[in-house]
C-alpha cells in the first residue's frame, strides 16, 4: 500500500468490485428466469389434457355465435347459389349496429365468390338500390316480403329466394 | 392435414437454395428455415406475378414457373460458393448440452401444443373473417386477386388497403390442396413461428458462446412468436420482421453485404404482409441513419426491402386504395387527441398489455446490461420508431381511440416486443453465462463496420 501511495495510485476497490461481480450475473439471471417464467403460455401444455374434439365445435361456431344457426344457413345457401350472384341479406330488426353489421361482416365470408351487398348501411336507411340489384335474397329467421323473387330453398334457420326471371 | 404439409415441404424446396445462395456461412437449421420463409413469400409474390400478367391461377400456371425458380435455385446452389458454417467453440461440459438438448424439447413440446391450438378448427378471429381470409377466399374463387373487390370494399374492417402478401399465401396453400380450407393453414403458423427458433438459436448463440444460455433465451422469446392470433398478420410479420432485422444487425456489425442484402429481402416481405411492415422500413431507414458510419452504403445495399414496400405503395395507389387512418381530419383528430391526452391514457391502463413479470424481468434486463444496450442502438432505434409510429396512429384513428386500442394495442405491442426481448437477452447473457455455464464468454463482438 505504501508503494501504492507513493506512487500516487489509487488502492482498488476490492470490496465494490466483487460485489459488483456478485450482483449482477444473479439479477440478470434472475431477468433471465423472470422473462422465461412470466413470458410462457402455459395453455400449449394444457391443451394436451383439454377436450378438443369440443374445442373444435365451439371454434366452427365461434364467430358467428351471436346468431344462433347463422353459419349453416349461410353454407347452405352457398351450395345452392351461383360464383358472381350478387345476394342481399334480409336479418331480423334490419338496424346496422343491432345485428346488421354483425350479419352482414360474416356473410361476406361464408359466400365469398358472390357479392353481398347490404340493404342497409351503418346509417340504417334502407338501400332500394341494392334490392334492385339483387340476383338472390337469403333471410335468416324471416320471410321474403318482395314479391319478386320466389323462394327456391327454406329450412329452419332461414330462406332462400331467387329474383323471377 | 397432408396437402398443407405437401404445401410447406413445397415452398422449402423452392426457398432453401436460395437461402443457402443468400448466406453460405450459415447452419442447416438456418438455411431450412429461412429457406422455408423464402419460399412461402416467393410463392405469394408469383402468385401476384400471375395476377398483374392477368394469367389465372392454377397448378400449371403456378407450377410451370415455380418448378423453374426452384430449380434454378438448386443449379444455381450446386455451382455456387460452399462454406462451411462457423463451428461455435464447443466450451460446455455435457451436462450443460444435456441440459440444452432438455429446453429444446420443452420448446418442442410448447410447439406441438401449440399446432393443437392453431389446427384445431377454422380460425375464429373476426380479422379473418373480414379482411385476411376473406380476401384470400374471394381471390382464390377467381383465381387472381380481384382488385374490383378491394376498389369497391367499403366496410370498414375489410381493410381494403393492407399489403397481400398474407391472403397470397393462404392462397398458395388454396392451389396445392385444391380447395380452400380454414382448419389445416394453421400449420402454416405453426411453421412460421418454428422457423424463427433455428434463426433466433443462431445469434442468441453467437453472442453467448453456450447452447445452454441460446436455449434459454430461445425459450424466452417462445411466447412473442407463438402468437394466438392465428388466421392474421401479426405472427408472420413478428418473425419476418426479427429475420430481416438480425440479418441488417449482422451486416452492421461485420459489414457484411450479404447480411444486408438478406436482411432486405425479409424486411421486404415484412412490408408486404402489414402496413406497419411498411413502417417499419422506415424506423429501419431511420435506425441505420443514426447508427451506422455509412449509411448510404447501407441504406443502398438494403434495395430489395424498398423495392418491395415501394412497390406495394404503388399497386396500392394505382387501384385507389385508401386506409381509413388517412381519411380527411387527419390535422383535426391530430390535435384534439393531443389536447385531450386521458383519451390515450384513460383507455391503455385498461388495455395494458398483459405478462407483468415478463415486463418487469425485460426492464431489469435492459438496466443491468444498459452498457451493452447501448450497443445495440440499431435495434432500438427501431423499436422506438415502431412505437412513436403506432402511437401516432392512434392519433389520428378516425375511430374512437379506446376501440382502437381494445381491439389492436396487444397485438401491436407484440410486434416490438421481439426485438425488445431480443436486446435485453443479448446484453444479459454474458453475465448470465458465468453463473449458469461458468465463465464469462471473451467479447468476441466485432466492432461496428468503420
Amino acid at each position: 500500500m505504501a508503494v501504492i501511495a507513493k506512487s500516487g495510485m489509487r488502492a482498488p476497490h476490492h470490496g465494490d468490485s466483487s460485489q459488483r461481480r456478485h450482483w449482477r450475473p444473479a439479477l440478470a439471471t434472475a431477468a433471465l428466469l423472470a422473462i422465461i417464467a412470466g413470458g410462457f403460455e402455459p395453455f400449449y401444455l394444457e391443451i394436451f389434457r383439454i377436450d378438443r374434439v369440443s374445442m373444435h365445435t365451439r371454434f366452427v361456431e365461434l364467430p358467428y355465435r351471436k346468431l344462433p344457426g347463422f353459419r349453416a344457413f349461410l353454407v347452405e345457401a352457398r351450395s345452392i347459389t351461383r360464383a358472381e350472384e350478387r345476394i342481399a341479406l334480409l336479418v331480423p330488426g334490419m338496424r346496422w349496429d343491432e345485428g346488421y353489421e354483425y350479419a352482414y361482416a360474416r356473410s361476406m365470408y361464408l359466400l365469398a365468390g358472390r357479392r353481398v351487398v347490404p340493404l342497409v348501411g351503418p346509417d340504417d336507411r334502407f338501400r332500394p338500390e341494392a334490392l334492385r340489384d339483387a340476383d338472390v335474397i337469403v333471410s335468416y329467421r324471416g320471410g321474403i316480403p318482395f314479391p319478386e323473387f320466389e323462394t327456391i330453398w327454406s329450412g329452419e334457420h332461414g330462406v332462400v329466394a331467387r329474383r323471377v326471371p | 392435414m397432408t396437402a398443407s404439409l405437401l404445401a410447406l415441404a413445397l415452398a422449402a424446396l423452392l426457398g432453401v437454395p436460395w437461402a443457402r445462395r443468400l448466406d453460405p456461412t450459415r447452419g442447416s437449421a438456418v438455411v431450412i428455415a429461412e429457406g422455408l420463409l423464402l419460399g412461402l413469400g416467393m410463392s405469394a409474390l408469383l402468385l401476384l406475378a400471375l395476377s398483374l400478367c392477368e394469367i389465372a391461377w392454377s397448378p400449371w400456371s403456378f407450377g410451370l414457373p415455380a418448378g423453374c425458380l426452384s430449380l434454378a435455385g438448386w443449379i444455381w446452389w450446386w455451382k455456387g460458393e460452399r462454406r462451411v458454417p462457423a463451428a461455435i467453440e464447443p466450451t460446455e461440459t455435457f451436462a450443460h448440452r444435456a441440459a440444452a438438448v432438455a429446453v429444446y424439447v420443452l420448446i418442442a413440446v410448447a410447439v406441438t401444443g401449440y399446432a393443437l391450438f392453431a389446427t384445431v378448427g377454422p380460425f375464429p378471429e373476426f380479422d379473418f373473417i373480414a379482411n385476411w381470409g376473406l380476401k384470400g377466399m374471394i381471390f382464390w374463387e377467381q383465381k387472381g386477386v380481384d382488385w374490383g373487390f378491394l376498389h369497391g370494399a367499403w366496410y370498414r374492417a375489410t381493410h381494403a388497403d393492407y399489403p397481400l402478401l398474407l391472403p397470397l399465401i393462404f392462397d398458395y396453400f388454396a392451389l396445392v390442396r385444391g380447395e380452400w380450407d380454414d382448419r389445416w393453414l394453421g400449420l402454416l403458423y405453426v411453421a412460421i413461428a418454428a422457423a424463427a427458433i433455428p434463426i433466433l438459436a443462431a445469434s442468441f448463440r453467437h453472442e453467448a458462446k453456450s447452447a445452454l444460455l441460446a436455449a434459454l433465451a430461445v425459450l424466452a422469446c417462445l411466447s412473442s412468436v407463438l402468437t394466438p392470433w392465428v388466421g392474421l398478420a401479426d405472427g408472420p410479420l413478428v418473425v419476418y420482421a426479427m429475420a430481416g432485422l438480425l440479418h441488417v444487425r449482422e451486416g452492421l456489425r461485420t459489414g457484411s453485404e450479404r447480411s444486408l442484402f438478406s436482411g432486405a429481402i425479409f424486411l421486404g416481405f415484412a412490408a408486404l404482409l402489414k402496413t406497419e411492415g411498411v413502417a417499419l422500413l422506415a424506423g429501419v431507414a431511420i435506425a441505420l441513419a443514426v447508427s451506422s458510419p455509412s449509411p448510404v452504403r447501407n441504406l443502398r445495399l438494403l434495395w430489395p426491402a424498398w423495392l418491395m414496400g415501394a412497390g406495394w405503395i404503388a399497386l396500392r395507389t394505382w387501384h385507389g386504395l385508401g386506409s381509413d387512418l388517412a381519411a380527411e381530419g387527419v390535422a383535426t383528430r391530430l390535435l384534439y387527441h393531443l389536447r385531450n391526452p386521458h383519451l390515450f391514457f384513460g383507455p391503455l391502463g385498461t388495455h395494458v398489455t398483459g405478462k407483468p413479470l415478463l415486463w418487469a424481468g425485460l426492464t431489469i434486463a435492459m438496466i443491468i446490461g444498459i452498457h451493452r444496450v447501448v450497443k445495440e442502438r440499431f435495434l432500438v432505434v427501431v423499436v422506438v420508431f415502431q412505437f412513436i409510429v403506432y402511437v401516432g396512429a392512434y392519433l389520428i384513428t378516425p375511430h374512437t381511440i379506446e376501440w382502437q386500442l381494445r381491439w389492436s394495442w396487444e397485438r401491436l405491442v407484440s410486434h416490438f416486443t421481439l426485438p425488445l426481448l431480443f436486446v435485453a437477452l443479448a446484453s444479459i447473457l454474458p453475465d448470465v453465462r458465468s453463473i449458469l455455464v461458468g465463465s464469462r464468454a471473451p467479447d468476441v463482438r466485432p466492432p461496428l463496420e468503420s
